[in-house]
């Protein structure tokens, strides 16, 4: 299904995106600032073209819970923050939603073609 | 007397402003599925306009409220309020499990935000 690589690389970009968020520092570092800039907007691009076949209601939800969860674990891995119970809970809840909205029957609502 | 007036005043106003911020940024997520990959100006004018409104909204909220449990509110309801615009214009099926994953990605995002300061 070429929607979920859409939404795959949207999410990807989005989590690089963040990453260089935090190394511009405001804005004043121009590479990372230029990469945070190219990162979001190839991020949209892609939603856009996910959604063009993936439900609105199913790949909002999974984009911004798996770029979270991401986020939280890069945050962890790179820059060392806190990872406690909550946010092992927090990654658990969205991994079993986005499971449970893949299960779900009305899937393919609202997408005539099915690609 | 007056400063606490004053107090209260700005943190209403950080509640109206949070409210604003997440409806701005439902109109820009629900408009992105009407951009057709960016190729219709009018909708991605919207997309473009929505979520550059609800982030500097979110900046301005972030002045007085604390940003884990404020990114926790605006990104769960935004999640949950593009979900319905999904389901109630855009006519996409709903059951009980779409209903069942949604409240969990959405607890789980919570969670993260929330989470951070243990």
């Amino acid at each position: 299904m070429r929607g979920y690589l859409y939404l795959t690389i949207s999410i990807l970009t989005e989590v690089f995106g963040t990453a260089m968020l935090k190394l511009s520092e405001g804005f004043t570092i121009l590479l990372p600032t230029l990469g945070v800039a190219a990162a979001y907007g190839l991020s949209f691009y892609c939603l856009s073209l996910c959604l063009k076949t993936v439900p609105l209601s199913l790949a909002y939800a999974i984009w911004s819970g798996i770029g979270t969860a991401l986020t939280a674990l890069l945050g962890a891995l790179v820059w060392g923050e806190l990872f406690g119970p909550l946010k092992i809970a927090g990654v658990l809840l969205i991994i079993g939603g986005v499971i449970m909205l893949n299960s779900s029957s009305s899937k393919i609502a609202g997408e005539p073609e099915g690609q | 007397m007056t400063s606490i007036n004053i107090k209260r005043g700005i943190f209403m106003n950080a509640y109206a402003l949070l409210f604003a911020a997440i409806i701005s940024e439902v109109i820009g997520s629900s408009l992105l599925k009407a951009t057709d990959g960016f190729r219709k100006p009018l909708p991605t004018l919207g997309v473009v306009a929505g979520y550059g409104l609800a982030f500097y909204a979110l900046s301005l909220t972030l002045l007085t409220l604390p940003l884990g449990l404020t990114y926790a509110v605006w990104s769960g309801l935004g999640t949950a309020l593009t979900a319905m615009v999904g389901v109630i214009v855009y006519k996409e099926g709903f059951d009980g499990r779409k209903l069942a994953g949604l409240a969990m990605i959405i607890a789980g995002v919570i969670l993260l935000n929330v989470g951070g300061a243990e």
